[in-house]
Formats: C-alpha cells, structure tokens, sequence
C-alpha cells in the first residue's frame, strides 16, 4: 500500500510532500475515508475522531499484511496525511465563500477551516524556528499519537515529548493570539 | 533581526526551559490570557471539519454557495489553486473548472483590471479557446481581494499523452498545430496573448469526431499581478520565451517560441521533464533529433533567441507547416536552391529527371559564378555559350514553373550572379549566337526582377539586353530571332516602364513591340503569337491609362479580335482562354472610363468564365488562379460604383477567398500581396456604403498595411505609391467619420506628400492626378486642387469620389468649368 520511503519521509521532509509521497497519502485518504464511513454509521452524532480512524486503518492494514511492519511509523505517517487533508478540505471550504456574495456563511466548519488555515501558517514558521517541536506537535494534534509512541518514532525520551508538546501548544496559541 | 512571534518564542522557550512543572494552562494563567483554543487535537479543536472531509458531505456545499459545488482539487501551484465543481443552481448539470488566482488584488483599479481581461476572454468565441462562464473579485475577511474565474471543464487528455498513446505521425502532429495557430491567430489578431502554452494548457477535445486543441489557462490575469509585485516572473521554464523569463514585456512572439517548444516536444517525444532542460541547449538538441529536417528548421525558427528572428505571426508558421505537408518549400528557405529542388522532385514526379539535371549543374553554374573574375574573362567563346545556354535555361523554363506556384523569388540568386557573370563579359567581343544568348539572359534576368518589383534593376537588364540585340543585328541578314526577342523584350520591358510612369519611352517600346511581333510572324507564320497579344494587352492599358480611348479601344479589339482566332482553332487551350479574359477584362476597364458600366460588368462576368475554364485546364497555375481573383476584385468595384453593394460585398468575399489561399499557398509574393490589398480595400469601401463602419476600418487597415509594405519595399515604383496614397486617403476618410481628427489629417497628409512626390515626376498620368486632387480637397486645399480638377475634367476622370467631395466642400460650381 506504501512506500518504503515513508519512514525516511516521517523522520527527514516533514510535512511538505513530494508528488509521490502526495501521491501515497492520497491512498491513505482513500482508506481513512473508507473507515471514516463505517465509523460514521457506528458513532452517528458524536463526530469523527482521529485515534479511532487511525486505529482502524493500521488494524485493516495488518489484516491485510501488505503495509507497515511498524505501526508507530504507520501512525506518524497517517499525522502528515491528516494534516494535508484537512487543510485542503479547508482551503475548498473557504474557497467556496469566495464564489457567492450573497451567502454570507457564519457556518462553524467555516470558522474551524479558517481557523486551521491560520494554525498551519504558523506551523509552517514553527518549523524554521524549531523543526522538532514542530513534528511532535503534528503528531500529536493530527495524529492523536501517545506520547510514548511520537517519542519512539522520533528516537528521543518519554519525557522530552511531552515538554516539546506543552511547548509548541503553547507557542502557536500564543502565535494565533496575537 | 527577530520577529515578534519569533521573540515570543523565545520567551516562551526559556520560561518551560526553566520550569520543569509549567505547562499550557498554567503558562497563560501566569499571563493572565486565555487562549482561544486549547489545541489539544484535531478530533476536538476541527471537528466539524474533520466530519466534513471524511464524509463528503454535500450539504455543506449547497449551504456555503448556491452557485457552485466544489468536486475535488484538480492542482495547485504558485500561481493558483484549480477546482473541479458542478454548478449547483439546479438549473442545469454542467462540470466545470474553478481557479482561483493567487495574488493580493488591493487597489479597486486592478479589479477593474481583472475584470476587464476577463470580459475580453469571455468575449473570444473559438472552438480552440475554453469558455469563461464567470469570474470576479472577492473581498476576503482579511481585507485581500481574491479573483477569481470559472471556465468550462474540457474533459480530455493534454496533447503530449494524446500523441504518445495515439502514437501519431507527424503529419498528424503538424496537423494538430495547425489548428492551433488557426485559434493562436484569432487570439493575436483581438490583441491577446496567451503567455503560458505548455502541453498541459492544450487538451485535445473530439468536435464532430475530429480531434480539435484547446486552449486553457491564459497567462493573462498574471500579468497584471507581475506589474504590481514586480518580483513574481510568470513564466513556465522550458516552454516560455528568453524574453518572458527575463521579465520583459513578451508579444505575440513569444506564444510562437512556447509553440515551437510543444512542436519540437511532440514531435521528438520528449517529456516535460527534458524540456525544461530545453533552454540550455537548444539549437543541439533540435539538430540532434530524429526529426524531419524541414520541421526541425520549422521549430529553430520559432525558437529563435531575438524575437525578430522568430516567425512575425502564427499565420506565417501555420502557412510553413502546411508547406511541409504539402512538399512545398518552407518560406524562409527561399535562397537555398537545392532545397527547393528536391522539393519539387518529390513533389512532382514528372519533372524529376529534368530537375535533378538542374540541380546538379546548378551546383556546376553556382561554382563556376563565384570563381575569381580573371578567369571568368579568359573562358573561351565556347564554354561562355554552354554557361549562358544552362542558365537561360534555369531562368526561362524553371522561371515558368515556379512562376505557377508562385515562387519566383527563390531565383533571386541566380539572377544576381548571372547579371555579375553577364557584366564580365560584356567588353568580349562575341560571335552572333553569343550575342542572341547575352540578350536572352538579361531577358529572362530583367523578367525575375520585375517579378520581385525590382524595378531599377529590371530596367537595366533590359537595356543590355536591348544592346545585345542590336549587336546581333549588326552583324546578322537572318532576322527571325531577332524580332522574336525584341517583341519579348519590348513587352517585358514595357511594363517595368509604364509601373515607373515613363509615359514617352512605354509608348515607344510598345510599338516596337507590336511591330516586331509582327514583323516575327511574317517571317515565322506559325511562331508563337502570344506576344503579339501581350502587346495589344499592354497597349490598351497604357492608352487608357493616359487617357486615349480611340487608341485604347483599337489595341483591345485587335487583341480579342486574336484571342478569338486563336480559340476557334484551340478551344481548349489554357493560355489562350486566359490571354481571352485578360483581354476582356480590360475592355471592362475602357467600359468603365468611357462606355458603359453595365457593359464592363457583362465583359467581367464572361472574362471570369474563361478564367475559370482555363483554370479547369490547368489547375496547378497559380497564376490563373490569381487571374480570377484579380477578376473578381475588379467585378466588386464595378458593383460598387453600380451601388449594388450586396453583390459587390459577395464579390468581394470571393476575392479574399482566393487571396487568402493564394497567400498560403505563395505567402512571399509580393504581387499577390498587392492584389490582397485591393481587395481589402474595395471590401472596406463596400462596407462604408453598406454603414458598416466597424467592418470598414478593419479591412481598409489591413488594406493599408500591405500597402505600406509594399511601397517600404519599392519606393520608386509610382504604382506602388498611388495604391498606398489611395489608401491612406480611404482610411483617413474612415477616420473622419467615426470623428478621430488627429487621425485623419495625419493620414492624409502622409499620402499628400507622396503623391505630391509622384505627379512632379509624372504630371500627365490621370490616376495620379486623381488621387493627388482627391488628397487636396480632403485637406480642403482648394486652391491647389482646382488646376487638377480642370485636368481631370478633360480627361474624363472626374468620377462619384470627386463629385461627391466637391459636392462636399460645396464647390460644385468647378464642374462646369
């Protein structure tokens, strides 16, 4: 399903893909899209959630046993997919307020998809300031990974994670504040 | 220098550096913030957002826009973001694209701007160029404008993957490039330019089966953003011109450099990926292809680095392509004798064996011109002969087969060197053949350079050749080709000199021509008379030219009075059914200066019946074919001094049907060139009558264009000249009356002082009076226009464009005087 390149993609380019490695998420979404389904039909009002579309991804592909040998990798990798995903479903979402004056959308999908557009901007200046922090922010926020996991992918300690996460939350909230 | 976000960072680095036990809450609690959002994760942060883009929902959608549904994100670049959606107005299904430009639109002037450039492609109607369905500017929530544009979605593949899965031939390629130079063409001529063709802006679309280009993505938006921000260069590397890529203001050219790129690309099969390594090296990588030799010079020429070098319009590299589909010589390959040799070998087996003789002892006769000019004089009487035989032969009968397509001009070499050749020996004394051999050669060398309107060095071919001829005869009792020779060269030589306005000395050598003719024709009663009636043709013209209608009536009987003799033997053959019309086109001439309207129509109509019979005969004549386009051009003025303007505009589009195809097919001759004006011209005035005054302008102009051309060319020739003034004079006319007075009186003052020029030189030629009187009472001159008035009153050349100005200017009164 991936390529074998995907985890050096995870540890060495970040988020910003290549066409083929856009090309590899774009199978990924296909599948996440697929489980989100079910998943919708099981949850109903509740709404989606990461851990659980992702949980379900990797347990399809062990079943399938054509994927990762590793699933914090696996994980990892699914983060940069969900990011990319979401900010082009924001980016189509905000176009579409562009193409008719007279809908004024005070729609709250509108508003988180500004939002999102606005917290990867600063993602994006977090990466040149401190790419670490950055990645283990991507993991955790789009990902839902366990700290434990991030802190195996990237090859630092429990501890560590968690302060780089407490760090970078902190950081881009102060960002968007301002 | 540090940011403030970036000092902020660091402050918040240091404080949780220093802090083992703070984190989010408690840092802003200490800061007395709240934020505004935890970012604990996405599932909780942009949920909804989540939902929607994992479930598809199309609610969403319809509540966000009534006009449109967002499908899927097709690509994004720098320069924009392209969706593919639906209309969403329940009106009706229709896919289709949305792009939204990226950029910051500020000032309310560049909406206009954009909105405008939009209006202008939404106004292009082509087959070849995809719709605009809607754009505009949205003010965003964070004060930036977003331009946006929606086109209609072409569903099919770009051309470089439908010519590799096709596997097409190159004339299939070529073909595919054609039609879009036709489309490139129609976008140049409304003042666009595309300034982004690459293979993935050209989808190919089935219209009626027949695979059809089409344009997508006009780099025009951009620009207008290039001027603002000055730093962003649109530009696609690999396939924009040097000129794009430095940032200079591209033209029309630079479509045609991006063209030549995707040519060479399909045809070579190379992949973007090579072509963006293109620039570098690429007149190495032309050459090295395997591609056809023609096609290769096709492509260098488009791909050339100074824009001037280039093609000057798609029109001219479509009508190249079409040339190399077609086994004619490219146009610019005009000098390169052998080419168009082979050209013509593969292009008509028949003349093969004979061609390839030519082109073999062309190369002899090409090296033996250049060799140094000591050795030219001590060649021997014999071996001069032998030379002046092989090149009388390439200029006579090469000269009448490339005289039918058109293609004259590719002698232009031979004719320089054998006039060199031809000026080396003249202080030889030679034997009476010899002589007989020079004057055909200066013959034949003084017709090329009257076929290229050269007309300085026709004249002085003609006279050595004239000279020769006299030697010959001093020396000669047999006279039977001397008068054979002198009646060509006197025809020749008349025309050249009745174009310069040399009234005494064309009127001298027209009798000379027709009573050498004749003088041949009692010694040889079976020879050729086909210069007899070219005599008779080129005497009416001359007489009715300068007004002597007994005379010129006389000339034009005799000579139909021959045609018809000549027919009733041969009812069949092409050159007299053609030698036939030329000769009742002029009496439709006469008709009209001193007969009847009516009548010189009648002679029109019939004149065009025997061109068309002769063309029939012999369809590979271009020159025939230009006949009937010369007949119909004159056919539509007559209507439209008839004032039956419907029937004159139906003439006139018949014209320009065969101008325009004559143009593609001989798009460097200048003769044909002429004759396209005329009808432009004659178009435009129709068009005036008919209160078009749109359709006017735009053919007078174009009209004038040629015109202009023609006379930068050859300035001395008085013919050339008028022509220009007359439409200078019509289009400054058209000025007036749609109220451009800056325009009207530069024009017209521009063609005053040209004809002004011209009838100094040449005061008794009534055309030139007319038009330089015309001229004078349009700049209201009338003092200076009354003595030509006068003048042509007598001559009988006071005509409706006179009356009407003088009715005018309320100076009626003159016409009695």
């Amino acid at each position: 399903m991936l390529s074998d390149d995907v985890t050096k993609l995870i540890n060495r380019e970040g988020i910003e893909a290549t066409h083929d490695q856009y090309q590899d998420m774009d199978l990924i979404y296909q599948h996440l899209k697929k489980i989100a389904h079910g998943q919708r039909l099981k949850v109903q009002d509740a709404g989606l959630n990461t851990t659980a579309l992702v949980n379900e991804a990797w347990l399809k592909s062990q079943k399938n046993k054509n994927t990762f040998n590793d699933r914090n990798h696996f994980f990892a990798y699914c983060s940069l997919a969900m990011r990319h995903i979401l900010l082009n479903e924001a980016k189509k979402n905000r176009a579409m307020t562009y193409l008719d004056d007279t809908i004024v959308p005070e729609l709250e999908v509108i508003n988180e998809s500004d939002y999102l557009i606005e917290l990867d901007r600063c993602l994006t200046k977090l990466k040149s300031y401190n790419e670490r922090l950055e990645k283990v922010f991507t993991y955790k926020f789009f990902g839902d990974m366990d700290f434990i996991d991030i802190a195996d992918v990237m090859n630092l300690s429990e501890r560590t994670v968690f302060r780089d996460w407490q760090k970078a939350r902190t950081m881009l909230a102060a960002a968007m504040q301002t | 220098m540090k940011n403030d976000i970036e000092k902020l960072w660091d402050e918040i680095d240091s404080s949780f550096d220093e802090d083992e036990n703070l984190d989010f809450q408690s840092y802003f609690q200490s800061k007395s913030w709240i934020p505004e959002n935890s970012l604990e994760s996405a599932s909780e942060n942009i949920n909804q957002l989540l939902t929607s883009a994992f479930s598809g929902d199309e609610d969403l959608c319809v509540s966000v826009s009534s006009k449109y549904k967002i499908i899927r994100k097709i690509d994004s670049g720098g320069q924009s973001d392209v969706y593919l959606a639906e209309r969403n107005d329940g009106i009706y299904q229709q896919q289709v694209v949305i792009k939204f430009i990226s950029n910051n639109y500020k000032s309310s002037i560049l909406k206009e701007q954009f909105l405008q450039e939009m209006q202008l492609l939404a106004d292009l109607s082509h087959p070849g160029v995809v719709p605009i369905i809607d754009a505009d500017v949205t003010q965003t929530k964070d004060g930036t404008e977003q331009p946006w544009l929606v086109l209609e979605y072409i569903s099919g593949q770009h051309i470089d993957e439908y010519c590799s899965t096709n596997k097409l031939r190159n004339r299939d390629i070529a073909k595919l490039i054609i039609s879009l130079c036709d489309t490139l063409d129609f976008v140049h001529q409304r003042g666009i330019i595309h300034k982004d063709i690459k293979p993935s802006n050209i989808l190919i679309k089935p219209i009626n089966n027949v695979p059809y280009p089409v344009l997508i993505d006009f780099g025009i938006a951009q620009e207008q953003t290039d001027k603002d921000n000055n730093q962003l260069i649109f530009a696609t590397y690999g396939y924009s011109s040097p000129e794009q890529v430095q940032n200079n203001r591209p033209d029309h050219r630079s479509d045609i450099y991006s063209l030549g790129v995707v040519l060479f690309q399909l045809l070579s099969g190379k992949d973007e990926f090579d072509i963006k390594k293109f620039n570098e090296n690429r007149k190495q990588s032309i050459l090295k292809s395997d591609i056809p030799k023609d096609l290769k010079e096709i492509v260098l020429k488009c791909v050339q680095k100074n824009p001037q070098q280039r093609y000057d319009s798609v029109a001219m590299l479509r009508n190249d392509l079409n040339n190399w589909l077609m086994d004619f010589p490219l146009s610019f390959n005009n000098n390169k004798l052998s080419h168009i040799f082979v050209k013509s070998i593969k292009r008509n087996k028949f003349f093969s064996a004979l061609l390839a003789i030519i082109f073999i002892s062309g190369i002899y006769f090409a090296v033996k011109y250049t060799s140094d000019i000591k050795y030219q004089q001590s060649l021997t009487i014999k071996e001069k002969n032998a030379t002046d035989q092989l090149m009388n032969f390439m200029l006579n009968d090469l000269y009448e087969n490339l005289v039918k397509i058109g293609r004259v001009d590719v002698l232009k070499q031979v004719v320089d060197k054998s006039i060199n050749h031809l000026n080396v020996q003249e202080n030889n004394q030679l034997s009476p053949q010899g002589y007989l051999q020079s004057a055909t050669a200066y013959i034949n060398a003084g017709r090329v350079y009257d076929q290229l309107e050269q007309s300085t060095e026709a004249n002085q071919a003609f006279l050595q050749a004239f000279n020769n001829l006299e030697k010959y005869k001093s020396e000669n009792t047999q006279l039977t080709e001397y008068y054979n020779l002198l009646s060509r060269l006197s025809v020749y030589h008349s025309q050249v000199l009745s174009s310069e306005g040399q009234e005494v000395k064309t009127e001298e050598t027209l009798k000379t021509a027709v009573e050498s003719s004749k003088e041949y024709l009692l010694l040889n009663p079976h020879g050729d008379k086909q210069f007899l009636s070219e005599a008779y043709l080129e005497q009416g013209y001359y007489y009715l030219e300068y007004g002597k209608p007994e005379l010129a009536i006389q000339a034009i009987n005799n000579n139909l009075q021959l045609c018809q003799q000549m027919l009733e033997n041969e009812p069949n053959s092409a050159n007299w059914l053609y030698n036939s019309s030329h000769a009742l086109q002029l009496k439709s001439w006469y008709e009209i200066d001193f007969g009847s309207l009516q009548q010189g129509i009648n002679d029109l109509k019939k004149a065009i019946i025997q061109g068309k019979h002769a063309i029939e005969i012999d369809a590979k004549d271009l020159r025939k074919m230009n006949n009937i386009r010369i007949l119909h051009n004159q056919l539509s003025f007559f209507y439209l001094e008839d004032g039956k303007h419907t029937e004159g505009l139906e003439t006139a589009k018949k014209a320009l049907e065969y101008g325009l195809n004559l143009e593609s097919q001989a798009p460097l001759n200048k003769e044909y060139k002429r004759e396209l004006s005329y009808t432009y011209s004659t178009l435009g005035e129709i068009y005036q009558q008919l209160q078009d005054s749109q359709n006017a302008l735009l053919s007078m102009e174009k009209g004038l264009q040629i015109s202009r051309e023609n006379y930068q060319r050859d300035p001395e020739n008085f013919s050339v000249a008028n022509d220009l003034c007359i439409d200078l004079l019509l289009v400054a006319e058209q000025f007036k009356t749609i109220e451009q007075n800056d325009k009207f009186s530069q024009l017209s003052n521009e063609a005053l002082k040209i004809i002004q020029h011209v009838t100094s030189q040449e005061p008794n030629n009534k055309y030139y009076r007319h038009t330089y009187a015309t001229a004078l009472l349009m700049l209201e001159q009338f003092d200076e226009a009354r003595p030509h008035i006068q003048f042509l009153n007598q001559a009988g050349m006071l005509d409706e464009t006179i009356k009407s100005l003088l009715n005018e200017k309320q100076l009626s009164d003159w016409l009695g005087e």
